[in-house]
């Protein structure tokens, strides 16, 4: 029986050496001194890496847990940069080539609401042909990763396309401290020029928010945090607009969860909303692909044989296979639609003015 | 509660002190670790803890009804067999449930629809609660080993503790109750823990998973096993090679935190992995990779069918069987009965060709080290085949990279020299012999307090400085 950790030895030193020895020979050590060199080391690694601890606290969705980490990690990092233990980390940092994200702190992106110029109208899609692929852009969370590769699946050998595919897991519009997508897009934007953008976020928006005036808003059902957002969607429209480009805003599927369902309703109205507001973007409603004939969430629909396909993911959120082929063969068409529409509309004034 | 996360190392903590003040006693070391395993299991999500606790209580009521049943000799009585039977089911129809209900509701409903009735009964649609096959596998385990007379019946406040012991809990390894209860049940001594060993495990452990497998999983393999069509050959070979780093990665350096955790408890677990790419052959392989698994397929599924025992013919069929069967653990999917049947159909093979060539060549036909490369390529390729079909969302998927790896013609996008000798380490880690990695563990333990504090904090320090942001679930929780 072994009441204590370390039982203290009433043995003549030397044996006691002697002991010990052996058993590091072993390998072995007493749990008392295996306790104490996992606190100390554990301690040690939280002030060495304190300000990344602090980013992945503040990187939480608002909220109590977030609230708790910050208050525990905040005084270890005060303390890690009093004893300059951090910059071991920031060594470590630099030497990998990790970029610098630190002092994103509070999550918020400023600037005034933008507005439309009344003179804008609708850019005018040009056809592509095989030696002038038409640039097509598609961006967004981890729903729009699923749709992409199935439209690089059915597309991306096409000498009539140049797709370029940007997700981000687990991002969105509300934390830009954890990624920052207008800054990507506008990056995005400038480097690869796209004629035609479909973009899709708001999986992961349906948490808290801080505005810029320093406001926290806990979730879509508040006021506050709907004008928030509402303000960050039109900024990103705002940014994606060029003179030759097309944006497609596909709004949110159907999700399986009543509550997340609701919340993304919510997004949705936001996001057709601002895009009505706007002659370069398009809102493309998903409930006619993935609802049934209310356009409440459905797990499987018949395929063109009359088969079930599934086109979830067993989460109720993702698209599987069949339903991200569904999806980029809607955007596929989006895409002839739109072609159409312009080659009617200048037939029309050839016409008129011929 | 996953591994790598500052959650699990403060609860490991008082895990660890709470443990070894308690062992002297007994009962109430037992029922302290059960509710410290119960919160392990319900941190997350709590929403399943109830099914851990009903399989506990189920499996001891069997097992105590079983070795009631048994023979005053210990044998096996028509009894104690048909209740072996009806634990098996009871069991089974509780992992089936949740694992393959809505697989076997989706089939019926397209069924019915072939004959024009178009039944549709309603989905489960419900998350797989997390370690579901692990703890069902002891639980099987548990009440077969009683049936056949090699395990006397556990207390119940005993099994729990076995059953939901959280380092094995959530993805294994596999440990029998006979392995499990004489160390849970003999005193520990804390002045001997294995902590270089132990240590070794966990920060290897978390190195490979969460650098290794999350550096390959985002640089190559999610982008083309997501749409193969869109890269070439290059990309998608060297693709599959990265998805054999990545899950034994993430595999291995679940189960090596968890045996070193265990480690540190006191209690040894079996091991799991034992460099399993340096195999020369499958048979080979499976004595190496998921080690504890091979061994409950064997014990469990291919001895039951029959082994070798009844002929050549059964025993490829019994080889074959067993190992679609354990494709099939995996999920209710076509990727991965074929991931089975690969792996199944080689076995039988390379049985076949083995006695073939034995009987014709009694003499080497080639130097030994060439055949031992020859053998090593061989091998190497057949599982990485398999592997392309267990990774792949859908056969048609498994046959673009295929199909792309033959005929790809655009030019390597993702593959960098970097991750080209990630692969190469990797693999070379294979050939690390053993008594170099227990020579680096003495000399670890022979280190002075402050250097092993040192080094425990760098290990953790470089773990999370060349790690992802977050940390990606672990592959093996999902099955």
């Amino acid at each position: 029986m072994h009441a204590d950790l370390d039982r203290p030895s009433s043995r003549p030193p030397a044996v006691a050496r002697r002991r010990s020895q052996a058993r590091a020979r072993h390998g072995e050590q007493p749990a008392g001194r295996i306790l104490a060199a996992m606190l100390v080391s554990l301690s040690l690694a939280a002030l060495v890496n304190a300000d990344a601890l602090v980013q992945r606290a503040e990187s939480k969705p608002l909220g109590p847990a977030r609230d708790r980490s910050l208050a525990i990690w905040h005084p270890v990092q005060d303390v890690a940069h009093v004893t300059q233990l951090s910059r071991l980390r920031d060594l470590g940092d630099w030497l990998v080539g990790n970029e610098d994200e630190g002092g994103a702190g509070v999550p918020v992106v400023a600037g005034p609401t933008t507005t439309v110029p009344p003179e804008v109208g609708r850019p005018a899609l040009r056809t592509p042909a095989a030696g002038a692929p038409l640039r097509v852009y598609i961006g967004g969370d981890s729903i729009v990763r699923d749709a992409g590769d199935a439209f690089l699946r059915i597309a991306g050998d096409s000498p009539l396309f140049d797709i370029t595919l940007h997700y981000e897991n687990a991002t969105g519009l509300t934390r830009p401290d954890f990624f920052d997508w207008p800054a990507a897009l506008a990056d995005d934007m400038a480097a690869d020029r796209p004629e035609v953008a479909f973009v899709l976020f708001g999986g992961n928006d349906a948490q808290g928010i801080i505005a810029p005036d320093g406001g926290t808003y806990p979730g879509p059902s508040d006021p506050g945090w709907k004008q928030e957002y509402a303000r960050r969607v039109g900024g990103v429209m705002d940014a994606l607009r060029a003179d030759d480009r097309i944006v497609f805003w596909i709004g949110l599927p159907p999700m399986r969860e009543d509550g997340f369902n609701g919340r993304a309703e919510l997004m949705n109205t936001i996001f057709r909303d601002e895009a009505g507001r706007r002659p370069w973007m398009t809102y493309v409603d998903t409930h006619p692909i993935f609802g049934d004939e209310s356009g409440r969430y459905v797990e499987r629909k018949p395929d063109q044989k009359g088969d079930l396909v599934g086109l979830r993911q067993k989460d109720g959120i993702h698209l599987s296979s069949p339903g991200a082929e569904r999806l980029a063969r809607a955007l596929l068409d989006l895409i002839d639609d739109e072609i159409q529409t312009v080659r009617a509309t200048a037939s029309t004034t050839s016409t008129t003015t011929g | 509660m996953l591994f790598p996360t500052v959650a699990f190392a403060v609860f490991f903590l008082i895990a660890f002190a709470v443990s070894w003040l308690l062992r002297p006693s007994y009962r109430v070391w037992l029922w302290v670790m059960t509710v410290l395993s119960f919160v392990f299991y319900g941190y997350a999500n709590a929403r399943f803890v109830w099914l851990l606790a009903t399989s506990i209580v189920v499996s001891w009521g069997f097992g105590m009804a079983v070795f009631r049943t048994l023979a005053a000799d210990g044998g096996r009585t028509p009894a104690s067999t048909n209740l072996v039977r009806a634990a098996v089911v009871v069991d089974l129809g509780l992992l089936g449930c949740f694992k393959y209900y809505d697989f076997f509701v989706d089939s019926f409903a397209d069924a019915t629809r072939a004959i024009g009735l178009g039944v549709s009964p309603p989905l489960l649609e419900v998350a797989l609660p997390v370690g579901i096959s692990f703890f069902t596998f002891h639980a099987i385990s548990y009440v077969i080993d009683i049936g056949r007379g090699q395990l006397r019946p556990l207390r119940l406040d005993e099994l729990a503790l076995y059953m939901s012991f959280f380092p094995h809990l959530v993805a294994g390894p596999i440990v029998r109750a006979s392995e499990f209860a004489p160390q849970m049940q003999a005193p520990a001594d804390p002045r001997h823990i294995p902590s270089g060993e132990a240590f070794r495990l966990i920060a290897f452990g978390l190195f490979k998973k969460v650098v290794v497998s999350s550096f390959v999983a985002t640089a190559l393999v999610d982008p083309v096993f997501g749409a193969p069509a869109a890269y070439g050959r290059l990309d998608l070979l060297v693709g599959v090679y990265a998805y054999a780093i990545q899950i034994y990665a993430d595999f291995s350096g679940y189960t090596d935190i968890a045996i070193g955790c265990a480690l540190l408890l006191g209690i040894r677990f079996p091991q799991n992995f034992n460099a399993p790419y340096r195999a020369l052959s499958l048979q080979d392989f499976w004595r190496r990779w998921h080690m504890t698994l091979s061994r409950w397929l064997r014990d469990y599924l291919y001895i039951p069918l029959g082994g070798n025992r009844d002929g050549v013919a059964r025993t490829y069929r019994n080889l074959v069987l067993t190992m679609v069967i354990g494709g099939l653990w995996h999920g209710a999917a076509t990727t991965f009965l074929v991931w089975g049947a690969i792996h199944g159909g080689f076995l039988a093979l390379e049985r076949y060709v083995k006695e073939w060539w034995h009987e014709r060549v009694p003499e080497p036909a080639l130097p030994a080290p060439l055949t031992a490369v020859l053998q090593w390529v061989l091998t190497f390729h057949v599982v990485c085949l398999a592997w392309i079909f267990f990774r792949a969302d859908s056969v048609g998927t498994a046959f673009d990279m295929i199909g792309g790896i033959v005929s790809g013609t655009q030019p390597s996008e993702l593959v960098t020299t970097f991750l080209l000798v990630t692969i190469i380490l990797m693999l070379a880690s294979q050939f690390v012999p053993a008594h170099a990695v227990e020579r680096a563990q003495q000399r670890f333990t022979a280190m002075a307090p402050a250097v092993q504090v040192g080094v425990l904090a760098s290990a953790l320090t470089i773990v999370d400085v060349l790690g992802p942001e977050g940390v990606a679930p672990f592959i093996y929780f999902r099955f």
